[in-house]
Order: structure tokens, then C-alpha cells, then sequence
């Protein structure tokens, strides 16, 4: 891509990364308030209350919510971020891909700054940083693709079809259920693994516990598959972007 | 060498006649199809732009301009036929695209340049040149919902004007703001036609399609009813739309002809009273339009008139119901001359007559012919404006000293 539509890119991600704050008191800092708020109820209800026994519950909690965040918040966007900003797609010509890379792009600078915290809590609750941590970068790529890729598929379809929207949020919640952002993988029975097993979010989640909480190196035939999976995906919502985009005006 | 060439575009829309946008009347419709009615909004359209030449589209409400400035702009893809576009194209189909209101003027004007292709190195120089130009130096922190609509506008349309594509598709963006703005567009745009850009202007105001276009192109109904020089394509089209008659479009080398031919100007010319073909006049000569006509059926009470321009602008237009020409009733085949004449109080330039033949009532148009004589007006004293009242300057009281020569040329 043109630089100049690189540069429309981080434009369009950076305004709408403000407006997103505006009128609010703490303004940026909601976009960390939120995912720590939510792993303190968690880490309440499934620690205290419910008392399951991990080790280093916390972290765990606090490592999936911030990339299921980023991925349920990165894709919402993105999904709908064509026909959000109908005016601008059916009046200028301009690759209509940079109107879904803005609108990931919105959502990892949100992702960027609940990373630094993340960074922040663990380095204060003592946990070491270990050499398998140079492996998260890949796995934080494999999450951004994969945004990215459901994104440029269903965009499009969602400008013609506006229930496409709707499904993928409902998707999206029961997503989250069925992936290890609250448990772990092992709690569930062997009869029900597969379920996890093809699950790329589950892949991307667990792998990332390994590497910088346990500070194991992760199984990379394994990592290979997750990031076949996505580069696929990705592939897939490239071509069928690149498809459905010459006649995107007429569904509006 | 053309900055866009449209060949042979046509465009159809299918508009379903219940819209369907949930996927459950999407798959309910594959097995109960919805009427879909179809509507031609291009037909084989074809025409040039030039490059470095401002361009013209007009027509009247869903002709087709529209439709026609987002083939061009790459928005829309033509069911058949090509469009071509050599070097950079900004469309500009509306004003403040993209404007947010919770962010403020500098940031707008930044957002909006980015999308106009603002290069990045420049993206700062320029968003104070645009603020500068519309005048609102003085809100350039302010959101944008603390300003006034029209400031907002003035504001797009700055933004707008410092985008450096080589050519430019306006769409009836020059209907906004003051008239103390309007100048001030106009100046630009004059600045961007010296500078070689290309534009195309959208646009109902035909006074501004004079001004600035060379060429014009006219679209009925989706079809191009004519393509040509402004004055021309612009008198035929406001003939048009007072007949509302049918259009015969013309070959290449006949002048354009509307109406339904019932009377026909079959010849004459614009003379001096002395019978010497009228070219070259000075102000103020009594010129003679003699007019041909025949009448191909019988035609009671027709009107006839004449319409002279100057570039596109109308000087004059009359008719002989107006000046109290003595009805007549017309029998097939008959035969008449008419004599017009009148006073050329004209300033220096380039004038156009052309000729008309309608029903009393104004609704049919016999006879149309756009380019029926042109004339050049020489040895005015008019500094500036169409007409020359013949005036004279002269004191009313005893005359004063005459100035010295040498304090005369002292100023100069």
C-alpha cells in the first residue's frame, strides 16, 4: 500500500481514538480501567468465590482479558467500520481497506496502552521475565492477523447484510465463553478439547500464558498451525475484500 | 492529451422495490424474487475532458451528473464501456466529508486533508493555509460544533482547494458560503486554471457553468443531449428547458437544433442597414436580423424571437408577441420573411444570436437554431459590463483651466 494511504491510516485511527474519549472525565484511561475492572470481578468470583486452583490466577485473568479485549474490541470495529463511515467510502475513492486497517488499528492503540499496564502489574506482583518472552511478539501478530482477517471478511458483507454485525457480537460472546479467558485449557474434559483445539483464540491465549507467565517455551509445530490457521484467514478476507469492494457503493 | 475519457459508459441501477438488508429477506427473496425495477442512470456516454481545461456538467434533476462524476471519480463501476483518467483525480462530491464534530477545526482540516491526499511532509503547512484562507484563524481550537454551518462549509471547501490532485470533480460545492467567500473561490479557481488543472463543475448555477467552463456537456435522461462549447450548450439548454421539447441531437458540423419543425427558419442573415453582412460593427449601429420561415403545417398565432448573448451570458431576449407584432396564421407551406431591427448598444466583444419559434403559450418549440449569427462589437467606451448607453461626460457650469501637460503625467 501507497504510503500516502498508510498515512490516511494512522489519521483516521489517531481522530477516531480521540473521539472515542471525548467527554469523559478520565478519557484514555477508561481504555485500561475497563479490562482491569473486569479481571478484578473475575478474579473475585472465580477465586474467592468459587475457588478454582491455579497458580498465579491473577496474571492469567488479567493476560486473557486484555487480548480477548483487543480481539472482541478490535473485530467489533472493524466488522462495522465500513458502514460507519458510509460519507467517506461512497464519496472519495480510496482503497476501502484502509477504513478497516484504521479501525484495528484504533483498537490496538487502546490494546498498546492495556499491554504497558499488564507490564506494569506483573513486574509488581514479581513476576520474572524469563528468555521465552521474545516468543509473545509472534503470538501478538498471529492476534493482530487474525483480527484482521475476520475484519476484511465480514466488513463488507455487513455494509449489505446489517445482520452480520449482530451475529458476529453474539459470536463473540459465546467465544468467550468458549475460550480459556477466565479457566484454563485443562480444566476442560478430554471429550471436549477439539473444541479448543481449533480455536484460534484459544491457541493464541494459551500459548501467550505459556511464554510470559510460566516462562516456558511454547510448543512451535503448534504456534506453526495457530499461525497457518490465521494467515489463512487472513488470506481468505484479503481475497474476498478485494472482491466485494468494486461494487461496496451500490449496497449502501 | 485528455485528463478523462469516458467511452461509451452505461450505468443501470437495479432498485428493488422492497430494499432488503437482513439476511433472512436476502434468503427468503432467493425463492420469492423481489420486482426489481431498473433505472438507466448513463447510456453510452461518451466525451473528453481536456486536460488543463475547466469542464462542465449540467442537466436537470436526475439526469444523471451525479452518477456520471462517481464513474469518473472510480466510485461507481459502468456496466460497459471504459473510463480512462490520466494523472491525479480528487473528487470532491461533498463538502467535509469524514468532519467530525468532537474534534476541532486544526484536526479536521487534518483529517480531511489526509483523505484529499494531502502529502504528509505537508500535511501541517497546508492545514494553516486552508484555516488562514477560510478565515478562522481565530477557532482553530474550537470543535467543530461551536461553528456556524457556513463557516464549517468555508472550512471544507478551503480544505479542499490546497488538495493537489491535477484535477478536481466538483459537485455544486461552490453554492456555499458569503458572497465575500464566493469571490474569494472564484479567485482560487481562476489561480488553479492558470496553474493547468483540470476541473469538472457539477452545477445548477448556469451563470457560474459560464464563467469558468470552456467546454459543456449537456445529459438528458441519461444520454448526452449535447457536448460543446459553454455559450452554446448552455443557450440550447435553457431553450430547452422553457420548451421542454423534444431534442434532435445534432451530427458533427450542424449547428444545434431544437423543436418540432412545424416552422422552420429556413434562411437569412444579420446585416446593416445598408444590406452589408453584419461581422465587425461599432457600438451603437442599427443592425437588421432577417429571418426565413416556413411553415410545414398550419400554425396559429406562432411567437418568434431572437436572443443575443455575450459568452454565454444573455444580453437580450424578446419575441414578437412582446413588441406587438400583429398576429398571424401560418398555412402549410407558407412562406414569410421577417425583419427585425434593432440598436447593437453593445460593449466590445463577441456576440452570439440566436433564433427562436414557438407557440404563444411558450410550451412547443417550433424552431431552435442556438448559433444562428455571431458579431463582433468594436469602438465602445464601456470599461466594463454588456451594454453601451452611449454616454457623454461633459461639465454643466463654465469649464475650468485645462491641466498643464507637465502636471498631468506628474502621477504617472
Amino acid at each position: 500500500m501507497d504510503r500516502r494511504y498508510w498515512h490516511l491510516t494512522v489519521q483516521l485511527a489517531r481522530k477516531d481514538f480521540k473521539i472515542r474519549y471525548t467527554h469523559s472525565v478520565l478519557g484514555y484511561a477508561w481504555s485500561v480501567v475497563n479490562p482491569l475492572i473486569f479481571s478484578l470481578v473475575y478474579f473475585l468470583v472465580f477465586s474467592i468465590f468459587i475457588r478454582f486452583d491455579v497458580p498465579f490466577y491473577a496474571a492469567y485473568l488479567l493476560l486473557g482479558i486484555v487480548l480477548w479485549t483487543f480481539f472482541a474490541d478490535g473485530s467489533a470495529h472493524g466488522v462495522t467500520s465500513l458502514l460507519a463511515r458510509a460519507s467517506l467510502v461512497t464519496k472519495v475513492a480510496f482503497p476501502r481497506q484502509v477504513i478497516v486497517y484504521a479501525a484495528v488499528l484504533n483498537a490496538l492503540m487502546t490494546f498498546a496502552i492495556s499491554l504497558l499496564v499488564l507490564v506494569i502489574v506483573l513486574t509488581a506482583t514479581g513476576m520474572p521475565v524469563r528468555p521465552p518472552i521474545v516468543a509473545f511478539p509472534v503470538l501478538l501478530l498471529d492476534l493482530i492477523a487474525l483480527t484482521l482477517g475476520v475484519s476484511l471478511l465480514l466488513a463488507p458483507l455487513h455494509v449489505r447484510f446489517h445482520d452480520v454485525g449482530y451475529l458476529w457480537g453474539v459470536l463473540v460472546q459465546i467465544g468467550f465463553w468458549l475460550t480459556p479467558v477466565i479457566y484454563r485449557e485443562t480444566v476442560v474434559p478430554d471429550g471436549w478439547r477439539w473444541l479448543l483445539k481449533y480455536n484460534p483464540m484459544a491457541r493464541i491465549i494459551e500459548h501467550s500464558r505459556q511464554v510470559v507467565i510460566l516462562g516456558q517455551w511454547p510448543d512451535w509445530a503448534a504456534v506453526g498451525r495457530t499461525t497457518v490457521m490465521v494467515g489463512l484467514l487472513l488470506l481468505v478476507g484479503a481475497l474476498t475484500f478485494r472482491r466485494l469492494q468494486a461494487r461496496l457503493v451500490e449496497h449502501y | 492529451m485528455n485528463a478523462i475519457e469516458v467511452a461509451g459508459v452505461s450505468k443501470t441501477y437495479r432498485i428493488p422495490h422492497e430494499r432488503r438488508t437482513t439476511l433472512l429477506e436476502g434468503v427468503l427473496a432467493a425463492f420469492r424474487p423481489v420486482p426489481v425495477e431498473l433505472l438507466a442512470a448513463l447510456q453510452d456516454v461518451t466525451l473528453a475532458v481536456p486536460r488543463g481545461s475547466t469542464f462542465g456538467i449540467i442537466g436537470a434533476n436526475g439526469s444523471g451528473k451525479s452518477t456520471l462524476l462517481k464513474v469518473m471519480a472510480g466510485l461507481l463501476v459502468p456496466d460497459t464501456g471504459r473510463v480512462q483518467v490520466t494523472g491525479t483525480l480528487a473528487p470532491l462530491l461533498e463538502l467535509g466529508l469524514g468532519f467530525q464534530h468532537e474534534l476541532t477545526v486544526r484536526e479536521n482540516v487534518e483529517l480531511y486533508g489526509a483523505v484529499l491526499g494531502y502529502p504528509p511532509a505537508e500535511l501541517a503547512a497546508r492545514t494553516e493555509a486552508a484555516i488562514a484562507f477560510a478565515e478562522l484563524e481565530r477557532f482553530r481550537d474550537a470543535k467543530l460544533k461551536n461553528l456556524s454551518s457556513g463557516m464549517a462549509a468555508r472550512l471544507a471547501f478551503a480544505t479542499a482547494l490546497r488538495a493537489d490532485a491535477d484535477t478536481l470533480l466538483l459537485d455544486e460545492v461552490l453554492a456555499v458560503g458569503d458572497a465575500h467567500f464566493q469571490r474569494k473561490c472564484f479567485a482560487v479557481f481562476e489561480e488553479l486554471r492558470r496553474a493547468g488543472r483540470t476541473l469538472v463543475l457539477v452545477s445548477h448555477d448556469l451563470s457560474t457553468i459560464q464563467r469558468f467552463c470552456e467546454r459543456v456537456c449537456w445529459l438528458d435522461r441519461g444520454r448526452v443531449a449535447h457536448l460543446g462549447p459553454a455559450p452554446e450548450v448552455v443557450s440550447l439548454y435553457l431553450a430547452f428547458m422553457q420548451g421542454r421539447s423534444e431534442v434532435t441531437v445534432p451530427q458533427a458540423g450542424e449547428t444545434p437544433r431544437l423543436g418540432d419543425g412545424r416552422i422552420r427558419y429556413t434562411g437569412g442573415a444579420l446585416e446593416q442597414e445598408d444590406g452589408t453582412p453584419a461581422k465587425r460593427v461599432r457600438a451603437g449601429t442599427r443592425l437588421v436580423l432577417r429571418l426565413a420561415i416556413e411553415a410545414h403545417d398550419a400554425v396559429d398565432d406562432p411567437n418568434f424571437g431572437f436572443v443575443v448573448w455575450a459568452g454565454g451570458q444573455m444580453v437580450c431576449s424578446t419575441t414578437s408577441a412582446l413588441t406587438g407584432l400583429p398576429p398571424r396564421r401560418f398555412a402549410p407551406g407558407e412562406r414569410a420573411e421577417l425583419r427585425i431591427p434593432f440598436t447593437a448598444a453593445l460593449a466590445n466583444g463577441a456576440y452570439m444570436v440566436s433564433v427562436a419559434a414557438g407557440s404563444r403559450t411558450g410550451d412547443v418549440v417550433y424552431d431552435w437554431i442556438t448559433t444562428f449569427a455571431t458579431f463582433i462589437v468594436e469602438g465602445s467606451t464601456t470599461l466594463e459590463g454588456v451594454a453601451d448607453l452611449a454616454p457623454a461626460f461633459a461639465w454643466a457650469g463654465p469649464a475650468a483651466a485645462a491641466v498643464p501637460a507637465s502636471a498631468h503625467g506628474a502621477g504617472a
